[in-house]
């Protein structure tokens, strides 16, 4: 049992919320349209804890979908650059284990040992991380095959821990910051009991999901299916290349990168914008488009999430939210796919001469 | 960096409402920046007067081609123009002029005009269906974020950059919920050239198509979606000729559920 843990009554919850409200910006699951969102909270009793899932997770708060990189001024010699320098602290507030998942996986991306990401870096340093064990599952959500979730079982890149017991949270704490934020409330340890009872939750819900993906071997099988039907099926009879599913995808950490130049042309704005693989000029170079053709594009997106993220990453770039086939205009669904591929593995069947 | 020379323009307008040449005139207005680099030529609706036969550095054409001696003056354009951009979904796409495309003359003509001896109207067509262009300025009417970057790529002697991307990108920069999902909606979003913003899907309103088809759009596999939405046939086949009914790649959603002639 780790010591720093506490009961908090859900009132008094509330009310310790709305004292960090002064020293931060609080972000959190909202009501909107009968969806819920993340954002900027302004009512602490707005914030709908028991929410199932967002369009947008709050990678957007850290990665922000259109962000200024620097401004750049022409001088009489030469030019200047002016970076980015203040961010607001916040804290994001009712994270789902998958969703912080998918922030550590950014931080695989943002912030290497080699190079650092100048804005991410800011705006991850000026972040606190509440997550919260989930009390749903929704059809599309498969994080217990990924391993990321429904419950987060991890120790450190995050700040708080909740899990819903009824009239009160268990609030655990795993970071310096948080354990300072708890301290003055002099809240009541949780005992053993707490904690069997959050077991029996966790195995409770881990029965109730409906997606599943079979992991094994899935990063062979896809590579060394490149040229299986699915993808050109796929791609002709359903897919849009309209890029949904990586703007709504938590892990995706591509960008463009355009400059507004003022008329005199003496001022720069160099800006980026959240990008996708499924656009057609993504992987246009001088002279040529390297995935001209949806197919390759939509391949793209299946395979980066689910195989070439592992060598280049170390884990998966799926997150299993589920987010990407829900908010497809055609429903398109990674995991049928891969599944496709398992099934009808056309370079095994080959090698064994059926196809 | 020296001022350089002011880029010498030409504005022609063939068929089509002049909004977007209204929309030129309320840039002037609101962008000034943008014009003290541009010395007008020839603008008709700006300015009386001026040489048709330019030399220009920069051309403008809005409207669609549907007279002969449009194409014909349109050919000498080109040559006298370093770079020639149609602005404007007509001058794009065929725009609106092109709705009237996939029904016979004859029937169009009578369906408007009592006396139909004295037009010489035909079937509309983009810009580039006569003459080769440099970019496309997309937009019903034309879009600011487009203008400026042409212009501000011709004073810097670079390649424009210009948006093509599906107006979902910019839906979902801005937050939206999307609507073809949350409320069912036959958004057209997912295979139209964005640039306006999301406007429409920021208010409500399901995309209609105005800015035309992004490049590679998939229409048909959209158009089969709307009919498992449960659409119409004929309002499917209105979705894809709405706005640009010449484009291939509107004509491969429509055609399923009509003929396009
Ligand atoms: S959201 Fe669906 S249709 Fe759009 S690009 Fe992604 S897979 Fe294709
Ligand atoms: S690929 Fe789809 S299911 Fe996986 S993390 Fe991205 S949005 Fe979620
Ligand atoms: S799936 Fe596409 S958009 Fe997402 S990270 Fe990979 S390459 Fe980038
Ligand atoms: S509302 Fe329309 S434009 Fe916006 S994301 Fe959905 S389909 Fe695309
Ligand atoms: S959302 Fe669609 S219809 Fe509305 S302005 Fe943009 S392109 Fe035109």
């Amino acid at each position: 049992m780790p010591k720093d843990a506490f009961v908090i009554e859900k009132n008094q919850f509330s009310s310790w919320l709305k004292k960090l409200q002064e020293s931060f910006q609080l972000i959190g699951p909202v009501e909107k349209e009968g969806h819920f969102v993340f954002s900027l909270i302004e009512e602490v009793n707005d914030l709908v804890m028991d929410y199932d899932t967002t369009m947008l997770g709050p990678r957007k708060f850290i990665f922000l979908p259109e962000e200024k990189i620097c401004t750049i001024y022409q001088k009489d010699q030469g030019f200047t650059i002016k970076k980015v320098q203040d961010v607001p602290g916040q804290l994001l507030i009712g994270v789902h284990s998958c969703d912080l998942h998918a922030i550590l996986v950014l931080d695989k991306v943002f912030l290497l040992k080699s190079f650092q990401d100048h804005n991410y870096r800011l705006r991850r340093e000026n972040t606190l991380i509440m997550a919260l064990n989930c009390t749903k599952v929704c059809p599309t959500c498969f994080c217990s095959s990924m391993g990321t979730g429904p419950f987060v079982e991890l120790d450190k890149g995050f700040d708080f821990l909740l899990t819903d017991c009824g009239e009160s949270y268990l609030i655990e704490s795993f970071s310096e910051k948080a354990k300072d934020l708890l301290l003055p409330l002099n809240l009541p340890q949780a005992d053993d009991s707490l904690f069997k009872k959050k077991e029996q939750l966790f195995q409770e819900l881990k029965g109730r999901f409906i997606k599943n993906l079979d992991t094994t071997n899935l990063v062979q099988t896809l590579l060394e299916n490149q040229d299986h039907p699915v993808w050109q099926r796929t791609a002709e009879e359903r897919c849009l290349g309209c890029t949904n599913c990586t703007m709504v995808c938590p892990t995706c950490f591509c960008f463009n990168v355009k400059d507004k130049i003022s008329f005199d042309l003496k001022e720069c704005d160099r800006v980026r914008y959240w990008d996708s693989c499924q656009e057609l000029h993504f992987a246009e170079v001088h002279g040529a488009n390297y995935r001209s053709s949806r197919k390759a594009r939509l391949r793209q997106f299946v395979t980066h999430k689910l195989a070439t993220w592992v060598e280049q990453f170390g884990c998966f770039g799926c997150i299993g939210c589920g987010r990407c086939m829900y908010w497809c205009p055609t429903h398109i669904d990674l995991t049928e796919m891969a599944k496709e591929v398992q099934k009808s593995n056309f370079k095994r069947m080959r090698e064994d001469g059926y196809a | 960096m020296n001022r350089k020379k002011r880029i010498r323009l030409g504005v022609f307008k063939y068929t089509c409402c002049a909004g977007c040449e209204f929309q030129l005139i309320f840039f002037q207005k609101k962008i000034l920046e943008i014009f003290e680099n541009l010395e007008i030529i020839y603008f008709r609706m700006g300015e009386s007067g001026g040489g048709e036969e330019g030399p220009f550095d920069l051309v403008l054409i809005d409207g669609a081609i549907t007279e002969a001696w449009q194409a014909d003056q349109l050919k000498k354009v080109r040559q006298a123009a370093k770079f020639l951009l149609p602005i404007g979904s007509c001058a794009v796409n065929g725009g609106i002029p092109a709705i009237k495309n996939s029904t016979s003359e004859l029937e169009m003509e009578k369906r408007v005009y009592q006396q139909i001896q004295p037009l010489h109207s035909m079937k509309a067509h983009p810009v580039d269906d006569y003459v080769k262009v440099d970019g496309y300025i997309k937009g019903c009417p034309m879009g600011e974020k487009d203008l400026v970057e042409a212009v501000t790529s011709l004073l810097l002697g670079k390649r424009a950059n210009f948006i093509n991307y599906s107006v979902c990108v910019e839906c979902k920069l801005k937050g939206n919920l999307c609507l073809l999902i949350a409320d069912k909606l036959p958004c057209m979003g997912p295979v139209t050239n964005a640039g306006c913003g999301a406007l429409c899907p920021s208010y409500g309103r399901a995309c209609y198509a105005c800015w035309g088809p992004m490049e590679d759009a998939n229409s048909r596999a959209l158009a089969w979606q709307f009919e498992k939405m449960g659409l119409e046939p004929d309002d499917i086949f209105r979705k894809f000729t709405q706005y640009a009914s010449n484009k291939l790649e509107f004509r491969k959603g429509a055609q399923l559920y009509g003929s396009t002639t």
